[in-house]
């Protein structure tokens, strides 16, 4: 990518992809809180990283056949969010688990009908990554051929993280996964293996899960076609390789 | 007297799973023929390259 805008952008909630009814992403924030611990024999600042958390707020327009029922449930257990820069694999995308504290309606004078919906992230801290598909993608069946992979330059071994949201099928029960490849060269070819199981399965209702690896990942990661028996998967995957110098080792 | 041919062992080879893959879960995927194929742990390999899954431990020679 080159420099670019934030011209269509995708939003999921939870496995739903409800960048329809957003207004506006008004904070993507990945806070980290730093301690000051400076010495007497120091002439200045010392700092080092404390608690990193993540926070996600956007404005969304009513709509009862899409966002408000997934909205208003302002659910005690986790959501699990992905917004992502554009549809094109190897895209940026910001993945938070979190709770929802709200979903707070504005009634403006012009007539506007305006939720506001912040979310604050629980236990992980908001993670830039990839896209593995074309944004939210449709599968039809676990013979279909798998979104070309996106390949980095070398190896890495600091694991991983999967970002998965799915959103429906027709039938069936499709097992998301990722897969990682030494000797692909266009990402595409060669022999890839799987690198990370998803524990929900596709069924009736939508979700998103984080998963993480360890150890090593290699140059090439893509999303696997859905292993099991279904027809026509939706869903989208993302993926942020481990560093050495990330806060959680997955080495 | 008889003379006794040496027989010839043919290498076999045996999906492991080095990443603790769960059941159900193919170990490693290549094309063959154009078609996306699976291998499963305790699968005998009959796919196009052996090198590469060799190499990164999803195979197990028996025989040969």
């Amino acid at each position: 990518m080159a420099k670019s805008s934030g011209v269509v952008d995708h939003y999921f909630h939870h496995g739903t992809k409800i960048s329809g009814d957003v207004n506006a992403l008004n904070s993507i924030a990945t806070p980290v809180n730093l301690l000051p611990i400076t010495a007497i024999d120091s002439t200045t600042e010392e700092r080092i990283a404390g608690l990193a958390s993540g926070a996600l707020a956007f404005s969304c327009w009513f709509n009862d056949a899409l966002s408000q029922p997934i909205l208003d449930q302002l659910p005690s257990t986790d959501v699990c969010l992905l917004y992502s820069r554009g549809a094109a694999i190897g895209n940026p995308c910001y993945a938070l688990t979190a709770k929802q504290t709200n979903f707070d309606p504005t009634r403006g004078a012009d007539g506007s009908w305006i939720f506001a919906v912040d979310c604050q992230g629980n236990n992980t801290a908001g993670e830039w990554g990839i896209l593995l598909t074309a944004g939210q993608v449709t599968v039809a069946s676990s013979a279909a051929t798998a979104p070309t992979g996106v390949v980095a330059a070398a190896q890495t071994t600091a694991g991983g993280v999967g970002f998965l949201q799915y959103q429906a099928r027709d039938s069936g029960t499709p097992t998301f996964l990722i897969e990682d490849s030494a000797d692909t060269t266009d990402g595409d070819d060669g022999t890839w293996g799987t690198l990370l199981t998803f524990a929900g399965t596709g069924g009736a209702s939508p979700f998103g899960e984080r998963k993480t690896v360890t150890g090593t990942v290699e140059k090439g990661v893509r999303a696997a076609t859905p292993t099991g028996t279904y027809s026509n998967a939706v869903f989208a995957i993302g993926f942020r390789r481990g560093d050495t110098t990330d806060r959680e080792s997955l080495a | 007297m008889t003379t006794k041919t040496p027989r010839t062992i043919e290498k076999v080879y045996i999906v492991a799973n080095p990443r603790g893959i769960p059941a159900g879960i193919p170990v490693f995927r290549q094309m063959v023929g154009g078609e996306l194929r699976g291998w499963y742990e305790g699968d005998t390999y009959d796919g196009p390259s052996s090198d590469e899954p060799l190499r990164r431990g999803f195979l197990e020679v028996k025989g040969g």
